[in-house]
This record gives C-alpha cells, sequence and structure tokens, in this order.
C-alpha cells in the first residue's frame, strides 16, 4: 500500500502539526502557571496580593534587620523606602549579601507582609544590582545608576 | 614617523592583494567539478560493497541513484556574463581597491585614531621613572605592588590610605582604611580616618555608617579632633543645632587658638550662632583661603593625573565660581587635552563649559 | 605605534571586510568570474589584518600599556600572564573582537578548503561572511573600539574581577564563541545557494563539517561554561535557566537539527528546503545570543556589559542579517527543486521528527527567555521565567525526542521496517527496564522521575550499542570477520553511536541530581556531620594569603566509614584589589560523583556555618558532553562520501520514478 507523494506530505505535516500543538498547548499553560512576578514591597502592599501566591520581590536590604539564629535562619526586612517586608530564609545567604545593598528573594508570599524565600539573589559585583531593582529604585529616585567613566 | 610608513605598506599589501585576482585571465569552468562527486560516491559505494558491507541489491539501487544525480549535474552548466561588461566591472573593482580603500580606511583612523601617542609598555615606564622618585603615582603603585604580594601589611594599607584620600580615590581610601584597621587593630586616627573617607564617598554627608566610625574612633581616644569635628558636623547635617554647636564650643575650647581647625571650627560657631565670630579671626578670607588652596590641590593632582573627569568638571566649575574665568577657560581647555580619545567625556566637557558660562 | 598599527589594522579590516561583501557577490550574481575570484583574497586579507589587529591588542594588555583605555580597566601589571592573555577577552570590547577574529579565521578557511566549491558558491558564501564581518568590525569600532588611547597614563590597570580570574572561565568564551561563529559558515551556504539557485548534495557536503565543527565547539563551550558555574558560583547548581545559559543552548538545540538535517541532504538530497531554513534559523539564534549577552537588555547573574547604544546596534545587526536571511529564503526558496522522497518510517523520517523536536524544543526556551522582555515592554509588568517552566515545556519535548533516538538510528534509509526495528532493540529496551526496576528497588522511595530517567540513558547508550552489534555482527560470523566490519564500519556511524551514548550518560547525570544530599550546618571544631556515604570532621580553620587575596579556610577531613578518605577545604576569599567576597568551594571526585563543600561564614568562637553536597554520579553530565563533541570528532574525520543506501531495492526504484516530478 505505497501512500502517494501528497499522501505522504500529508502525513508528515499532521504529525508535525500535531507535535506542535501540543509544544504550544504546554508553553501556554506553562506561560500561565509557572510564571513569577517580580514586586518591590510598596507594589506588594499596593496590588494586595493574596497569601500563597509565588513572588519575587526586589529592594534594599533595611539597616539593622538582619537577624539570624544557630540553625541558619535567617530574617531581614526588604525595603524599597516607601514600604518594607519581612522575609523569612533558610540556608546560605550570597556572598554580596549586606544590609543598605539590593537584593531580590524568591519565594511564597504568607501573608501579613512576610515571604517565605528559597532564593536569595545578591548583587554580582560591586556595579552590578540586579535590573529588577535597579529599575524599580531608579523610579523612586533613590539609586544613582553607573559610575562615572 | 615610524608607524605612518608601516601604516603606507600595509594599505600597499592590501590594495595590491585587492588587485591581484582582477589581472588574472578570467578561469571559467572549473567550478563545476560536481561530477568527481557523484564519481566519489560510486567508488564509495563499490568500496562497501567489495567489504560486504552493502549487499548486492541495495548496492545496486545505491548506484543507480548516484548515475541518475550525475547525469542531472552534467545537464545544469554555468553561462559566463559578456565581456564587455565584465571589462567595465573590472575597473570599477580596481577602483575601489585603488582609492576606495585607502580613503575609507585612513579618515576612519584619522578621525579615531591618536596615532601621535607612543606605546607605553609597563617596563620602559618603569626605567624612566625610576628616576623621577617624586612622582606620587609611581610610588603609589610600588606601594599597591607591595600590598597586592603581601597583603597581610598592615602598615603599607596604613600609609597608603591617607593618600588615596588626599588624592579623591576615596574608595580605594574605605578599602585601605578598612584593611589596616583588619589588620592593624583598632585606633583612633584609623578609624577616623575611614569616617572621613565613608563621609568622602557620599559627597561629603556624614552617613550613619561614617558617624559610627567616629564614634569608635572617640570612644578609643576621645580627644581626637577629627572625629569631634566630623560628629558635630553630623548633628550640624542633621538640623541638631544645640547639640552641634555645644560639640564645636567644646572642640574650639580644646583647639590652640587661631590654628587653622580653629578658625573652621569658629566658622560653623557663626554660622550656627548667627553672631560673627571673632573679627581678628578674618573668618571670611580664611575661608576663601581654604577654598582656594583646596581648588590648587586639585589642580595639582589633576596635572599629575588627568584620567578624573569629575575631577576635572568640578576644577572648571571652581574656577568660574571664583571668579576666575581665565583659569576656568585654562581648565577646560587642559582637561579636553587630557580626556582626547574619549568622545563621551569631551561631551560632558563641552555641556558643562556651556552651562557655567566658559567660552572657548 | 604597535597599539595605533594594531588599530589601523582593524580599520582596514573593515574595508576590505566591505570589499569581500560587495564585488563578489556582484560578481555571483552577473556571473562575473574575475570579480568572484575576489572573494578568496579579500577573505584572506580581512583574515590577516584582524590577526594583526588582535595580536596588537594583546601584546598591549602582555606588556601592560596603560596608555590603553581597555587595558587600564581590564588588568593589572602583577597579574599572571595568562590571565593577560584571558584578559583581552575578559571584557566586552576585547570579547567582540574575539567574535570577529574567528569569524575570519572560519572565513579563510572556507576560502582555503573552497578550490574544489563550484566560485559562484564559494563567491556569494565569502562574501556573506565578509558582510557579518563588517557589521561587527562597524559595531566593535563604533561602539566598543578596544584601541582608545588615553593621553595621561595611570600608574596601574584596575586588575580584572576575580570571579572571572579562573582558568574555566578563561577558555570557556572562545570555545562558546567559536561554536556561535561556526554556524554562520552554515548560514553564509545557506544564503550563497539561495543567491546560487542550486542546492543539492555537493552543497551539503561542503556544509557539513562546518556545521559539525560548530557544534562540537558548542557543545564543550556549554559543559565548560556549566561547569564553572557549578564550582565558581559555590551553589552547587549545574544549570540555571538563566538567560544567558539558554542563549547558548538555543543554537546548539537548533544546530543539532541542522546537523542531522544535512546529513539527510548529503545521502538522500531530501529535505533542502527545510535544512535552508535551519541554517537561517541556527545563526539568526546564535546572533540572538551574541545580542542578549551583549546588550545588557536582561537580568542575569553574568552579563557584565551593558550599554544602550551597543545594544541598538547589535539588534540593528540582527534585524538586517535574520530578516535579510529570511527574506531572501522567501523569495528564493521556492525556486529550488525538491529533494528525493522517502516514506514515513524510514531513517529520513525519523530526522524529521527529530528536527520537529528538537525546533520545537528550541522554540519553547526561546519564548521562556524572551517573554518576560516583551512583557516588560508590552506593560512593565516584570515576571521572572524559571525552571518550572522549562521543566514543563523545553524538557518534556526533549525527552520524548530521545525515546524515539535509538529507533531512529536504526531505521534503514528511504523505507524502514518499524516491527523489525523494535525487535532489534527489544534487548536494549529490557536492559533499560531492568536498569529502572534495579534502581527502583534498590532506592525506595524518593521521586520517580530519578529512576526513567536512568532508564531513559540507558536505553540511549544500549540503543547505540545494539545498532553496532547488528551493523557488525552477525550469529554464525567468525570473530575475525565482525571484528573487520566493526572496523571497516564509517567513522560517521561510529560518531552517532557515541554521541547518542553520550547524552545516555549525560541523562543519567542529570536524573542522579535527584539523589543528591544537601546538608547545612554550623559545625563546631573536630564536629562531625553525616553526608551521604561520608562522615566529615572540622579539622581546622586558617587565614591565607595567595597573589591578590587573603582567605578563611575550612578544612574538613572525610571518611567513609572508619576509612579516611582525605580532606575538603572551601573558603571565603576576599581579593583585595577589590573589597569583593568570592566563595570558593571545595570539591573531592569519589568515583563518578564528588562532594561539595561551600563556606558560608567563620564565626567568632572558631564555629562554621556550612553547606554539604554529596553529588552521586554528577560528573556524567560533564562526561556524556565530552563524549557527544567525541562522536561529533570522529564523525568530522570521516572524509568518505556516501550515499544512503535504502535496505529495500525494489520499492526504492518505484519511488525514484516519482521523485523526478
Amino acid at each position: 500500500m505505497a501512500m502517494t507523494r501528497k499522501q505522504k506530505r500529508l502525513s508528515l505535516i499532521a504529525a508535525a502539526g500535531g507535535v506542535l500543538a501540543v509544544a504550544a498547548g504546554l508553553i501556554l499553560f506553562a506561560l500561565s502557571d509557572k510564571i513569577v512576578f517580580f514586586y518591590t514591597p510598596s507594589d506588594m502592599v499596593k496590588q494586595g496580593i493574596a497569601a500563597g501566591t509565588r513572588v519575587r520581590i526586589g529592594g534594599l536590604v533595611e539597616n539593622g534587620s538582619v537577624k539570624r539564629d544557630a540553625a541558619m535562619n535567617v530574617e531581614f526586612r526588604v525595603t524599597d523606602t516607601e514600604k518594607s517586608l519581612t522575609v523569612h530564609y533558610k540556608g546560605l545567604l550570597p556572598d554580596l549579601f549586606r544590609e543598605g545593598q539590593g537584593v531580590v528573594a524568591e519565594g511564597v508570599y504568607e501573608g501579613s507582609d512576610t515571604v517565605l524565600a528559597d532564593t536569595v539573589l545578591a548583587k554580582h559585583d560591586e556595579n552590578y544590582m540586579p535590573k529588577d531593582v535597579a529599575d524599580a529604585l531608579k523610579k523612586k529616585g533613590v539609586w544613582q545608576g553607573g559610575k562615572v567613566p | 614617523m615610524l608607524i605612518w610608513l608601516l601604516i603606507a605598506f600595509l594599505l600597499g599589501c592590501v590594495v595590491l592583494g585587492l588587485l591581484w585576482p582582477l589581472t588574472q585571465p578570467t578561469h571559467d569552468g572549473r567550478d563545476l567539478d560536481d561530477r568527481d562527486f557523484y564519481r566519489g560516491q560510486l567508488a564509495e559505494i563499490e568500496h562497501d560493497q567489495a567489504r560486504g558491507l552493502l549487499d548486492e541489491t541495495t548496492a545496486e539501487d545505491a548506484k543507480t541513484e548516484a548515475a541518475r544525480r550525475l547525469l542531472a549535474a552534467h545537464r545544469d552548466g554555468d553561462e559566463v556574463s559578456e565581456p564587455a561588461k565584465m571589462v567595465i566591472r573590472r575597473k570599477l573593482a580596481s577602483l575601489v581597491a585603488l582609492f576606495g580603500v585607502p580613503v575609507l580606511a585612513l579618515s576612519l583612523y584619522l578621525a579615531l585614531g591618536s596615532p601621535n601617542l607612543p606605546d607605553q609598555p609597563i617596563a620602559s615606564r618603569q626605567a624612566s621613572l625610576a628616576s623621577n622618585t617624586a612622582d606620587l603615582s609611581v610610588m603609589i603603585a610600588k606601594v599597591e605592588a607591595r600590598l597586592t604580594d603581601h597583603p597581610e601589611d598592615g602598615m603599607g594599607w596604613g600609609t597608603i590610605a591617607p593618600v588615596y584620600l588626599s588624592l579623591g580615590r576615596y574608595d580605594d581610601a574605605v578599602k585601605a582604611f578598612s584593611n589596616a584597621l583588619h589588620l592593624l587593630g583598632e585606633t583612633a586616627d584609623l578609624r577616623s580616618g575611614l569616617g572621613e573617607a565613608r563621609m568622602a564617598v557620599a559627597d561629603g554627608i556624614v552617613t550613619a555608617d561614617a558617624l559610627a566610625d567616629f564614634d569608635k574612633a572617640l570612644a578609643s581616644d576621645p580627644t581626637n579632633e577629627r572625629a569631634q569635628y566630623y560628629r558635630a558636623l553630623a548633628a550640624e547635617q542633621d538640623g541638631d543645632k544645640p547639640r552641634a554647636l555645644a560639640l564645636y564650643q567644646a572642640l574650639y575650647g580644646s583647639l590652640p587658638p587661631a590654628s587653622e581647625p580653629a578658625q573652621l571650627v569658629s566658622k560653623h560657631i557663626a554660622a550656627l550662632t548667627g553672631v560673627p565670630a571673632k573679627p581678628a579671626l578674618d573668618v571670611d578670607a580664611g575661608q576663601s583661603d581654604m577654598i582656594k588652596a583646596m581648588v590648587e590641590r586639585l589642580d595639582a593632582r589633576l596635572t599629575a593625573d588627568g584620567s578624573d573627569l569629575e575631577g576635572w568638571l568640578k576644577l572648571m566649575r571652581a574656577y568660574q565660581v571664583l571668579g576666575d574665568a581665565e583659569k576656568a577657560k585654562d581648565a577646560m581647555a587642559r582637561a579636553q587635552a587630557a580626556q582626547t580619545g574619549h568622545p563621551e567625556a569631551l561631551d560632558k566637557i563641552a555641556v558643562a563649559a556651556r552651562e557655567l558660562g566658559i567660552s572657548n | 605605534m604597535i597599539v595605533e598599527f594594531g588599530h589601523f589594522a582593524m580599520i582596514l579590516a573593515f574595508t576590505t571586510a566591505l570589499v569581500q561583501t560587495v564585488l563578489p557577490m556582484w560578481g555571483a550574481v552577473a556571473r562575473d568570474p574575475a570579480l568572484a575570484a575576489m572573494a578568496r583574497y579579500a577573505a584572506f586579507l580581512t583574515f590577516g589584518l584582524v590577526v594583526l589587529a588582535y595580536a596588537a591588542l594583546t601584546w598591549a594588555y602582555i606588556s601592560s600599556d596603560f596608555s590603553v583605555v581597555n587595558v587600564v580597566m581590564n588588568s593589572h601589571s602583577t597579574k599572571p600572564l595568562m590571565y593577560k592573555i584571558s584578559g583581552v577577552w575578559s571584557n566586552h570590547e576585547g570579547s567582540m573582537l574575539l567574535w570577529v577574529l574567528i569569524l575570519v579565521v572560519f572565513a579563510a578557511l572556507v576560502a582555503i578548503r573552497g578550490g574544489a566549491m563550484p566560485a559562484r558558491l564559494l563567491a556569494s558564501v565569502l562574501s556573506v561572511q565578509g558582510a557579518i564581518a563588517a557589521a561587527f568590525l562597524l559595531f566593535v569600532i563604533l561602539t566598543s573600539n578596544p584601541f582608545l588611547r588615553l593621553a595621561e597614563i595611570p600608574a596601574e590597570g584596575q586588575g580584572l574581577n576575580p570571579i572571572l580570574e579562573d582558568p574555566g572561565l578563561a577558555i570557556h568564551p572562545p570555545l562558546l564563541y567559536l561554536g556561535y561563529v561556526g554556524f554562520s559558515v552554515a548560514f553564509s551556504f545557506a544564503v550563497g545557494a539561495l543567491v546560487h539557485g542550486r542546492i543539492d548534495a555537493i552543497w551539503a557536503r561542503f556544509v557539513r563539517p562546518w556545521t559539525l565543527l560548530a557544534w562540537i565547539f558548542l557543545t564543550l563551550g556549554i559543559a565548560m561554561g556549566s561547569y564553572w558555574a557549578y564550582y565558581e558560583l559555590g551553589w552547587g547548581g549545574w544549570w540555571f535557566w538563566d538567560p544567558v545559559e539558554n542563549a547558548s543552548l538555543m543554537p546548539w538545540l537548533m544546530g543539532t537539527a541542522l546537523l542531522h538535517s544535512t546529513v539527510v541532504m548529503e545521502k538522500r538530497e531530501a529535505l533542502k528546503v527545510w535544512t535552508i531554513l535551519l541554517s537561517i534559523l541556527t545563526f539568526s539564534l546564535s546572533l540572538l545570543g551574541t545580542f542578549l549577552v551583549r546588550s545588557g537588555v536582561i537580568t542575569s547573574v553574568h552579563s557584565f556589559a551593558s550599554d544602550p547604544a551597543r545594544g541598538i546596534f547589535i539588534l540593528g545587526i540582527l534585524t538586517l542579517f535574520i530578516g535579510g536571511g529570511l527574506v531572501l529564503f522567501a523569495w528564493r526558496a521556492p525556486a529550488l527543486k525538491q529533494g528525493g522522497l522517502f516514506a514515513p518510517v524510514s531513517r529520513e523520517g525519523a530526522l524529521v521528527v527529530n528536527n520537529l523536536f528538537l525546533a520545537t524544543s528550541a522554540v519553547a526556551v526561546l519564548v521562556g527567555t524572551l517573554y518576560p522582555l516583551v512583557l516588560e515592554t508590552l506593560n512593565g509588568n516584570k515576571i521572572s521565567v524559571g525552571a518550572p517552566y522549562f521543566n514543563l515545556t523545553a524538557v518534556p519535548i526533549f525527552v520524548a525526542l530521545l525515546v524515539f533516538v535509538p529507533f531512529g538510528q536504526s531505521l534503514a534509509w528511504k523505507r524502514g521496517d518499524l516491527l523489525a526495528v523494535g525487535q532489534r532493540l527489544l534487548a536494549a529496551f529490557g536492559l533499560a527496564v531492568l536498569a529502572m526496576i534495579a534502581t527502583f528497588s534498590v532506592v525506595r522511595g524518593g521521586p520517580v522521575a530519578a529512576p526513567l530517567g536512568l532508564g531513559l540513558g540507558v536505553w540511549l547508550i544500549a540503543g547505540s550499542a545494539s545498532d553496532v552489534l547488528y551493523r557488525c555482527c552477525r550469529r554464525g560470523l567468525p570473530l575475525r570477520t565482525m571484528i573487520e566490519r566493526a572496523l571497516g564500519m564509517p567513522r560517521s556511524a561510529w560518531g552517532t553511536a557515541l554521541a547518542h551514548a553520550g547524552m545516555g550518560i549525560t541523562v543519567i547525570g542529570i536524573s542522579a541530581t535527584v539523589w543528591g544530599i544537601e546538608t547545612l550546618a554550623i559545625v563546631s571544631p573536630h564536629e562531625s556531620l553525616a553526608v551521604g556515604p561520608y562522615t566529615v570532621t572540622l579539622e581546622q580553620s586558617f587565614k591565607r594569603t595567595g597573589q591578590g587575596f587573603r582567605e578563611d579556610v575550612v578544612r574538613f577531613a572525610v571518611k567513609e566509614g572508619d576509612q579516611a578518605k582525605g580532606t575538603i577545604e572551601s573558603s571565603k576569599r576576599i581579593h583585595t584589589g577589590r573589597e569583593m567576597p568570592t566563595t570558593e568551594a571545595g570539591i573531592v571526585t569519589y568515583g563518578l560523583g564528588q562532594l561539595y563543600a561551600s563556606v558560608n561564614d567563620t564565626l567568632p568562637d572558631g564555629k562554621v556555618s556550612i553547606r554539604f553536597y554529596w553529588k552521586p554520579l554528577v560528573t556524567l553530565i560533564w562526561a556524556g558532553a565530552l563524549v557527544m563533541a567525541l562522536g561529533g570528532a570522529l564523525s568530522l574525520a570521516d572524509r568518505r562520501l556516501r550515499i544512503g543506501a535504502s535496505a529495500k531495492a525494489r520499492k526504492a526504484v518505484d519511488l525514484q520514478g516519482g521523485s523526478k516530478a
């Protein structure tokens, strides 16, 4: 039962279409379900994020807010100079995590201005500030980006 | 001059290299020896068959296919353009190679390059600079080189830190002071130096960090004048006038009268109380002398090392503010000379000159 | 003077690249052999000039010539020679010049080997190479010129970002660029074929080695980058779905598809138009990668250059080449002659499936990488698309592809017998199932994905092995003949088997990460800690100074049961030049697994807070990549001309009739 040229081409196209449709479905589902929005502490308060939502927050580590205990739990506050949020985290903080410096934390919003983070990123070298944070803070007129050449 | 000879030589080689193929007789059809390819394929099939990797029917089939492609390749010849047009094209191409390439390359290079600057490998510079020990930057470089190899040398850090501070390398000063403190232990001088450096980084604002340093310095030596002064300044910046005044007055009492620091402090006291300071001290004159001295220091530093664009802009502004238009203009000219090869910097200088009203 | 000579050479290279672009293309279109012949000469000249420029810059670095801004910013006279040389490409300007250097090296290689190529095809290929070189040289000259000078010379340079001072990172960018830029040759060939109006097995024969070469370098480059992130960033992860990583993965996926489709082209003259399109798309993704990394438009853990003017310039180049390539494709591709036909169940059909899945997974990665950018531009919302997205899209598509691989590899050209292939693969399948059951029973509980992944890896390796066995071993054949046959098997077939097995090895390594053990603790001196099968004891913590840094080191003794297994060290390093701490992870390899220590803090009372990982089989991830690259190299070494012989001769003859239409 030899297929004609046309049938062969059609069967190929059908197979390709099937794969692409499945892929497109996966991509659309993942984009609606698996992405994480970035907020500053003010955004969080303003938009009334529901508890249990996965979020990524960025800002500066508030001076004097970092508390550590013996079990390597860390608590600190992230501020955008208007509002601030408390972040709980267990684990090693990045090398460049400092009070007064830029930070991005990702985790679950637990309600009442508290985030349980599973990832904490600090700026990567002395000139680098997480872009999200830099953008957000620039809008508020805090951080002066870029050094003079 | 050697550089121009080299450039001319390189250009000559390139132009010749581009003209060469144009002088060659046209070679035509060699191009299309696809046939070799298919003959090669046929040979491969026979080879595989001989090794027993292909059975008879498969090999025959593959051979038919290669033969069919070989035939197709024969049919698909390539024709060549008319000779008359080819002559015109060649002439055009020669013109491009002879003139277009050198003109474009030279004009771009003249716009961007600095043909008159010689190479400055560090080896030759060290030899020529070694005799000139007065050159501060060379000494700094030597200390820095030593510190790179011996970062545990606390005295080295302690020595270089105030130098950085006076040169306006505030970030480096902060690092050097903190390294020295780390290695030598707490001293009031180092600690207040660190505070001063941090303050300088923050453009003269006594930040919380800096204040903490001054407090620590005072904890280990309550008589440290620098720390006392800045603590008072912090209170003044915070708007806590009574506290600032009290601190200044306490400091003033411990300073030898008519000394430079005493004048500085009395100026602050005067500003806070609204009462002009004792006329004997002639605060205004003292203040403007101090500003002049600062400007001169900045000028001297930039003359030694002209890479600091911000410094140049400050210097231009300072002269203009002091009412010395000639010097402001001179500073602009020197800034431009020092920043040659940095179009962005030159732009900034031009913008600043326009804002300040410095004319060319 | 040497520096200025280099600067002039770079500018002159731009003009010769322009000549290389315009005149040979004119010659190719107007069928003028003299102009077409200029292509090779111009390509050699451009190559020589860029080499001069690059050598001059390197010399400026080696001699610490601080009259060059680029050297001041990125070097220091006390740096070891190796980092002076690698310093050249550790920064934006120098790395773009390296990019161009690799590009012109490829163009010159094409020109050298081009003697046997049709002159018009060669002229148009080199013309496109020239255009890419001219565009990027102009970019370097105008926005990222490494030869700018200072009249007032600072006494010292500012040194290199300490995180970049590492042998792994020294060779990572050149490898990656060799991969990225290597795909430019395929792109140029595609455009050349479209201009030339002909595409056939000869074309594929010339393209395939270049594609393969680029693919080998890209494979090594990605593996290298992943290992660097693993040991240098101190987070213990080896892949972060970071945009910069995705930027190298996308051309790899597309390039892998291209590699397979050129095989179909070369042996069967089928999939012509598709191969052309893939060539254009693969290089487009390479350009996109360069754009993403170099323009700084993305939030990334390792993008270190950002300047809007540069971004816009590269975006312009991107639009020119991708847009131009696709427009030319739309215009000229319909005129190309159709290729040979094949049944859906055949090697060709399997390779179509391969292409489909690879291209789709590349698209999934592309969407995930660009979506945050698009969304931010459209409505200002900032989002992060991380591992959960990719694990749900690109990963399953890729895994589905891997399930098919052994089938495709064993099918015959033109018309295959799925049933026969299934029977042949029964043993391999049995082995994979056995491996799965065995792991299930040994490792009770835990995520189901791990044993399944392990089974998949075994399936790939066993599938490759069974194909090799089938080709050279039949029952009743004497051993000698079998060995002879194995040796006589084309190197490209060995290459295929090896590359697929390498993929299997990597898959096993990745699956095993699920069984990794992570321990986070604060340890007192002489206190012990269990990490997987090992016990670590804090032996001592001490300070140490090295060239340009001081560090706080902690040293642990490692034991397995009662048996001492040496020590492991991790440290916090402060680079004195820049007040920037880095964590130096301690890694010790035991068998195929690794013990990984990353210190967080040394507390005043002598306690140490530290993170330990035991990562079983983790080395397989990179070992697999090496095997893949080795397979590629073997295949590259196969210079013989082949035609894909179909297994069923009689039916094939019927089909040939149809294929002429």
